[in-house]
């Protein structure tokens, strides 16, 4: 059987149709949605599994949206100021207990409380940054610079928290929604988020 | 010191021995269109006879962002394409990139890459990886600088 070879004139029809199938078909599809949804299952803290993913820009950028299932009451106020995780990242090749910076929130007072969470040097600080509406996206954006980590919500003003003694170079690996504190989700948690580039 | 002097005499030693036994030397442009933008850049790489490639490349865009203005987002480092199938002038590689994004940020890359060659000195490659968790598209003008036959 005889080989037959393709040549470059052939290529580029084959090319040509490819490309012009891709426009027709690119032209049909609906916008996609970009949210991811996580949800924290009652009596969990983590969210589902997901692959591992590392930042790869000074700035995490998303937008997120709470709904109805972030009310929830402990019955106990010292529990209910536990901070849940929403989304950051652990600092240059440390594990998060000991450098990360991330988004922390609580339902607390009838809204949802949303604070900046770090570790720096193995300790642990908090600040508290503005409320969120349910059922409405929000904007939330963490930079690191050599010595801070800035964070952003909406129109509130930065909060900005000290760094610790990090490398420069390396991976900071993203942690993403947890519930808890010490006690897990009273119910299903659902949360979504949007990351921004 | 001593060390380093030592290290950089065995990553030259290796890459004599390897440019001995490469077939062909290449300089080629890149362009890739991540989730954050395109960008483009310039990779330097050796291919050996058996069609593996290793190199280094880098790349680069200028972001505009409302709120924080123009951002330079670059990404530098090696690469190497592993060889899966070669059939009349067309080879489809496994392509691993490792590097720094930003200068700062340890990003490893897995791809896949059709290289096409148009001529014996040039050809252009196409190729899809994950960035940043999402599928990117690349796409590769090269040259090859000389042959071990023109050597």
């Amino acid at each position: 059987m005889r080989k037959r070879n393709i040549n470059i004139g052939e290529v580029n029809t084959i090319a040509m149709m490819l490309m012009l199938l891709g426009v027709l078909v690119a032209a049909c599809e609906p916008a996609p949605d970009l949210f991811q949804s996580f949800t924290i299952k009652k009596g969990e803290h983590y969210a589902d599994v997901r692959f591992p993913e590392a930042l790869q820009q000074n700035t995490l950028s998303f937008q997120a949206i709470f709904d109805n299932s972030a009310q929830y009451d402990l019955g106990d106020e010292c529990l209910q100021t536990n901070k849940n995780k929403l989304f950051g990242f652990s600092d240059c090749n440390s594990m998060h207990h000991e450098n990360s910076a991330r988004f922390a929130w609580q339902w607390f007072n009838g809204q949802l409380e949303i604070y900046a969470y770090c570790y720096v040097n193995g300790g642990r600080t908090e600040k508290f940054i503005g409320t969120v509406p349910l059922n409405t996206p929000s904007n939330y954006r963490i930079e690191v610079s050599g010595s801070s980590y800035s964070f952003y919500l909406n129109n509130y003003p930065p909060v900005t928290i000290a760094r610790g003694n990090v490398c420069d170079r390396g991976v900071y690996y993203m942690l993403w929604p947890y519930f808890g504190g010490s006690v897990p989700a009273p119910h299903d948690v659902t949360i979504k988020i949007k990351k921004l580039f | 010191m001593k060390n380093l002097i030592i290290f950089v005499l065995v990553v030259l030693l290796a890459l004599i021995v390897q440019f001995a036994n490469a077939q062909s030397f290449s300089i080629a442009m890149n362009a890739e269109k991540t989730v954050s933008g395109t960008q483009y850049g310039p990779a330097l790489s050796f291919q050996t006879k058996s069609n593996w490639r290793a190199g280094a490349f880098y790349q680069s865009v200028m972001n505009v962002r409302p709120e924080r203005g123009e951002i330079k987002s670059e990404f530098y480092g090696i690469s190497a394409a592993a060889p899966l199938k070669k059939c009349d002038g067309f080879v489809f590689y496994a392509t691993f990139r490792a590097g720094l994004s930003n200068n700062q940020f340890l990003v490893l890359v897995p791809g896949i890459e059709t290289e096409i060659r148009l001529t014996p000195r040039a050809s252009v490659a196409f190729g899809t990886s994950i960035r940043m968790q999402h599928v990117a598209a690349s796409g590769k003008l090269m040259f090859r600088i000389f042959n071990n036959s023109s050597l």
